[in-house]
């Protein structure tokens, strides 16, 4: 029996946002697409409504996520606080590594939905950089992206394994380029929750440009 | 000499002087590197006016900015050019030239007429042209997103540039009256083709541009900006977990009303019976595929058993022998008794238990002999016949067993 290719990407799609997915251009560009029309979106609720579930978007609708219509259920507090946690944990690892990131590329945006990273010119920006190294080890010590690895090259895998393995980078298929998600829309919209609803000190000066060692 | 011949030689001098220009060009401030050997060409280029004396930098030569324009405006460069045209005085030179050109037509005076005309179609070129190239030099810098800054903030600062210089110019296009261009040349075809036609057309399509070019660049300014405050966000968490590193956030999810930001639930592992002709779960199998082993898993969950570390001797067990194992040595004892030879059916007959199948009963006798330690193994022989299996040929199937005192 043949399977009709419209009801697999439905399928799929649902499954993809149940499973905790976010779905953008650079993570599954055809499902995007459909998201982003109406019709499908509306299609799309409806089924997670009757599950409980409805789709929601990142702020420049970016990238789509399934969430709980309501928290009204112990199960469902107990599930969306687990994740919140989940959030939480990595959002000092993420930061320091998104700085780390900006000084090591002598960027001064962070990281964007659509960037593309390359494994090989990180490595040649922190090789030459014990500062940036040092900061690389403090990242990799403890928490989301905590390895015993003490080899540069290895802790960047090993933290470019677990943002793919989270959704915020997706390898391309020479392993040696990643390419941000949209999921980073999301990041830093809880981000600059946190930061609005525990009132850090958003004046930070910009820092200088770190100029690289020819 | 002519302006057609004039015309000739400056087009000729410079593609003589090319290296040389090409070269001023690409320096950063357009200069010359004047030395012995080409101050002759260097005067040369003076003289046509492609080249001039910087007084500022103590009258060394450097390109001219009307050539520099042109080399900009020929190779799409992304130089920034900051043009101030005042559209007003090119609009009042444009209605006066016209109004005297009328005037002279009037009056009979046709090579007046015909000078004010020429006038006039080189200003409203110029103009034209003018607001052309401040179009698409703004779409330009738009679609390299500012690609002559590196810093974002520089970015930001063009952003903005550009955006007060594309409302500044439609500001002034708003201003101009085309109504009474049109009048003016109402009663003129050739004026009526100047100002009804060609400066109407410009202005409308750099209107029209230009409104576009606000749309982009508003939305290149929103998309800078938050770039920007992204990029200081960033910075302030990290600056707040340094200094307070055993921070924690409030568990928003414990409040009575959950903020929809964090209304995500743990992701649902599905489980169900994989359809296999299904091509988009066809990765997921292939990772599955590859994932299999060929060796079997090792038992993880193996079984404890406890052993007494009492200093009090522990109860020996000891195991009984089964009535078919008893029977299987009752028939090695009956040979060394009787100090005779045994053979497998004679022993199946006398000391075996019932049930037991006579197959079994002769491959007991050769399993006990094989397991017997050599010091009893020494006192017996063991012969046996039969014939290999017909089809699994490394099968032995024995007949018969003897045992016998050696």
């Amino acid at each position: 029996m043949s399977i009709n290719p419209e009801e697999n990407l439905f399928t799929t799609t649902i499954e993809k946002l149940l499973a905790g997915h976010f779905i953008c251009p650079y993570s599954d560009d055809i499902a995007f697409e459909l998201l982003d029309r109406e019709s499908y979106r509306s299609q799309v609720n409806s089924y997670l409504e009757k599950i409980g579930r409805t789709l929601a978007a990142t702020g420049n609708r970016g990238a789509y996520y399934a969430v709980y219509t309501s928290i009204q259920s112990n199960e469902r507090r107990r599930s969306v606080r687990s994740q919140f946690r989940e959030v939480m944990n990595d959002m000092e690892p993420l930061n320091r590594w998104l700085k780390l990131i900006m000084s090591a590329l002598s960027r001064d945006s962070s990281i964007q939905p659509g960037d593309i990273l390359r494994q090989s010119d990180l490595l040649g920006a922190l090789e030459n950089s014990q500062p940036l190294i040092d900061d690389l080890s403090l990242i990799t010590r403890a928490g989301t992206f905590q390895t015993r690895k003490s080899s540069v090259t290895d802790q960047v895998a090993v933290i470019l394994e677990k943002l793919t393995d989270k959704g915020y980078l997706t390898r391309q298929p020479n392993g040696l380029l990643f390419t941000a998600t949209g999921k980073w829309d999301y990041f830093y919209e809880v981000a600059e929750f946190i930061a609005t609803h525990e009132k850090f000190d958003l004046d930070v000066p910009d820092e200088e440009q770190i100029v690289m060692p020819l | 000499m002519s302006t057609k011949s004039a015309a000739h030689n400056l087009l000729k001098a410079l593609a003589k002087h090319a290296d040389i220009l090409v070269e001023s060009y690409e320096d950063s401030q357009g200069r010359l590197r004047e030395t012995p050997q080409n101050s002759k060409v260097i005067a040369e280029l003076i003289a046509l006016r492609v080249v001039v004396r910087d007084e500022a930098t103590r009258g060394a030569p450097r390109l001219a900015s009307s050539l520099k324009k042109l080399m900009d405006q020929s190779l799409i460069s992304t130089r920034l050019k900051m043009f101030n045209t005042n559209i007003g005085d090119a609009i009042s030179d444009i209605t006066f030239l016209a109004d005297e050109y009328l005037a002279a037509k009037r009056s009979g005076d046709s090579s007046d007429a015909l000078m004010y005309r020429n006038n006039l179609d080189a200003n409203i070129d110029e103009l034209c042209d003018e607001l052309t190239g401040q179009t698409e030099d703004i779409w330009r810098q738009i679609s390299t997103n500012f690609g002559a800054a590196s810093l974002l903030k520089n970015k930001i600062t063009l952003n903005k540039n550009a955006l007060a210089k594309v409302e500044r110019i439609i500001g002034s296009l708003e201003h101009i009256d085309l109504e009474y261009l049109r009048s003016l040349g109402s009663h003129d075809r050739e004026l009526r083709g100047l100002l009804s036609v060609r400066l109407a057309l410009a202005i409308e399509s750099s209107r029209k541009n230009l409104s576009d070019a606000i749309v982009r660049l508003n939305n290149s300014m929103f998309r800078l900006t938050r770039l920007a405050k992204r990029a200081r966000l960033v910075n302030c968490i990290v600056a707040h977990y340094t200094k307070n590193p055993s921070f924690e956030p409030e568990d928003y999810t414990s409040r009575l009303d959950v903020p929809p930001l964090f209304h995500i639930g743990e992701p649902l592992h599905l489980t169900g019976a994989p359809y296999v002709n299904n091509p988009a779960m066809e990765l997921n199998f292939t990772d599955i595929l590859v994932g299999l082993r060929n060796e079997p898993v090792p038992q993880e969950r193996q079984e404890v058993i406890h052993i007494s570390i009492s200093d009090e001797a522990p109860a020996i067990k000891l195991l009984e022998i089964g009535p078919f194992k008893a029977g299987i040595q009752q028939a090695f004892v009956a040979c060394l008794k009787e100090a005779a030879a045994v053979d497998g059916h004679d022993a199946f007959r006398r000391f075996s238990p019932a049930g037991v199948p006579l197959d079994i009963w002769l491959y007991a006798i050769i399993a006990e002999y094989n397991a017997m330690p050599e010091a009893k193994r020494r006192y017996f022989d063991l012969k046996y016949t039969g014939a290999i299996h017909p089809v699994f040929n490394g099968n032995f199937l024995a007949t018969e067993v003897t045992i016998s005192p050696r």
